[in-house]
């Protein structure tokens, strides 16, 4: 039988980014349950040393086309004259808004099926590909196929896999694509006025070590104000679930969970969180976990590594110090 | 005449408010009538509302018509039911171009509480053929070509002159109407909505709902493994030394 073709959408440009770190580490998993292929299509400008640099994360092939334009009507035809030509039978994307909109064009022109924000992708001989969400109004995730359809497509959450270098040497092969058709953009607008506006930086969070994470637990500014006292002190950033959120304790931007953010740290410390599936899935790939709670039967116990049963404020006073 | 098409759709009122029972207007969807409405008083726009959704949709229309809809298109047929982001899609492109081939834009709410996709509205472009505008924050003016929308994308706030005919996905939102007026909502109470079916549409059973769907919930589960854990025992001052030693390695 011939290998499946898992494509992974490079939207960064002119660099492999760790966000297309992490879905070509999945693609590359997917490939070994699969008997696949893992072909990062990369569009944009830049160097065969960054395209390689593909190969560290398990791809086995780069197609590339260089183009000076980040523009999703022009990804659109490129795409789908790479599509009509050598086919895939899974296309992951990021989920940033520029590949969101590039997957639902792609989605629509060749009518297939797309599950938007994915937090887990894996192979079944029975299903197929599975796509797994958040499913709304609900604490668990969403299993979802394509029926009907020539491929498979996805978003994909930030931080929802892991990036990771795999330990063989991989022949990468770089196909250079000629696409033929027009570069021109859509010119059916015009900018009148555009000021840069102070954007929600984030990379502190997808960079940070060590993570704390605060929850209804804390009822206290002064118990909050020392965990983010004690978070300064260990170099951490302090996040915190929906309703600390929704409380105004902490900006939308540190939000972890469903309808929040996804991190991966090193080690998270959740202080007085009880563990509702909605804030559990956004952290479970912390490497450690640490929960602070007075409640010892709480659920975020079941998926701590280390337990400890206290009174956050009490915790907290010891632990600044 | 500049001839606009919004999107409309239906979600559950809890999701707003715990309370609410039955169906509201979407959020994304009730800030474009919103704006519209105040467009209208000095532009000379046709606003016409299309929907997909069944007979629990109707207090949600009867809301959009006194607020600002001239006409309303209300796509419903057990049908339509189960439909994904891509069946969606070909119904609602496929009523935009029996209905209102002339429309000059299609405005949709940036996604729906219920759904979180936020798919739909690029999709439909795409189907239509026409420019698509993401992430738009307002609406300033409708003219006699183009109109005007401020767009807030992940690094800049950009003013920008669009020309006929477009789709906008609107990334504003209101739970709340704000001036329903009394006499305008009696009157569209008793206006008569017109119903339209799958087969008046003229879209194949294979084309919309569930049978159109290219994406399935095959079932739901549980993704949060149980680890083993280690318990600190002993003084809150033992507890804390634990936790601060582990965070030094």
């Amino acid at each position: 039988m011939d290998k499946r073709n898992i494509w992974v959408v490079c939207d960064a440009f002119d660099h492999v980014d760790s966000f297309i770190g992490q879905l070509i580490s999945k693609a590359y998993q997917l490939s070994k349950e699969s008997n696949g292929c893992v072909q990062v299509i990369f569009l944009g400008n830049t160097s065969e040393d960054e395209l390689k640099r593909c190969a560290l994360y398990g791809a086995d092939e780069v197609v590339y086309q260089h183009c000076e334009t980040k523009d999703e009507r022009l990804w659109l035809d490129i795409l789908s004259d790479i599509y009509s030509s050598i086919g895939a039978d899974v296309i992951m994307f990021t989920n940033s808004d520029f590949s969101k909109t590039l997957s639902s064009f792609f989605a629509s022109r060749f009518e297939v099926g797309l599950t938007a924000d994915c937090i887990d992708i894996c192979f079944e001989d029975e299903n197929g590909f599975v796509f797994e969400r958040a499913a709304m109004s609900d604490s668990v995730q969403a299993r979802i196929i394509c029926i009907d359809s020539q491929c498979c497509t996805c978003t994909v959450k930030k931080n929802a896999f892991v990036e990771n270098v795999i330990n063989e040497v991989k022949e990468l092969s770089i196909r250079k694509w000629d696409y033929k058709g027009s570069f021109n953009t859509d010119d059916r607008y015009e900018v009148i006025s555009c000021v840069k506006r102070e954007i929600e930086n984030s990379a502190d969070l997808d960079n940070a070590k060590i993570v704390f994470g605060v929850g209804r637990g804390v009822k206290d500014k002064e118990t909050f104000d020392l965990i983010c006292q004690a978070g300064k002190k260990y170099n951490a950033v302090v996040v915190g679930t929906k309703c600390v959120v929704d409380d105004g304790l902490l900006p939308k931007k540190y939000q972890v969970g469903q309808s929040g953010r996804s991190i991966a740290p090193d080690i998270y410390i959740a202080f007085g969180i009880s563990g509702a599936n909605q804030h559990l899935v956004g952290i479970r790939n912390s490497r450690q976990i640490i929960a602070v709670n007075n409640n010892e039967n709480a659920p975020i116990f079941n998926i701590a590594d280390v337990k400890i049963v206290a009174d956050v404020k009490e915790f907290i006073k010891e632990f600044s110090e | 005449m500049i001839k606009i098409v919004v999107c409309l759709k239906m979600v559950p009122g809890k999701l707003i408010d715990a309370e609410r029972s039955g169906l509201i207007i979407n959020p994304y969807d009730l800030f474009v009538l919103e704006k519209l409405a105040k467009l209208k008083k000095n532009t000379d726009i046709s606003v016409i509302g299309i929907c997909m959704g069944g007979e629990s949709a109707r207090e949600g229309l009867v809301r959009s018509k006194a607020l600002v809809c001239d006409d309303i298109y209300w796509l419903n047929d057990i049908k339509f039911a189960q439909a994904d982001t891509i069946a969606t899609t070909k119904t609602l492109s496929a009523a935009i171009k029996k209905y209102i081939p002339d429309a000059d834009a299609v405005i949709c709410g940036g996604h729906a509480i219920d759904g979180e996709t936020g798919q739909v509205p690029a999709e439909l472009s795409e189907k239509l053929g026409i420019t698509y505008f993401s992430s738009v924050a307002d609406i300033e003016s409708f003219g006699h070509d183009s109109a005007v929308i401020v767009k807030k994308d992940e690094g800049h706030e950009m003013t920008v002159r669009c020309r006929y005919p477009f789709l906008l996905s609107v990334d504003s939102f209101l739970t709340y109407a704000s001036n329903l007026n009394i006499i305008a909502l009696k009157r569209a109470q008793k206006w008569e909505y017109k119903i339209i079916s799958s087969e008046e549409l003229g879209i194949a059973q294979t084309d919309c709902g569930a049978a159109g769907s290219k994406t399935k919930v095959i079932n739901s589960v549980n993704i949060i493994y149980k680890k083993e854990s280690i318990e600190v025992g002993g003084s809150i001052k033992e507890k804390a030394d634990h936790v601060k030693k582990l965070l030094q390695q």
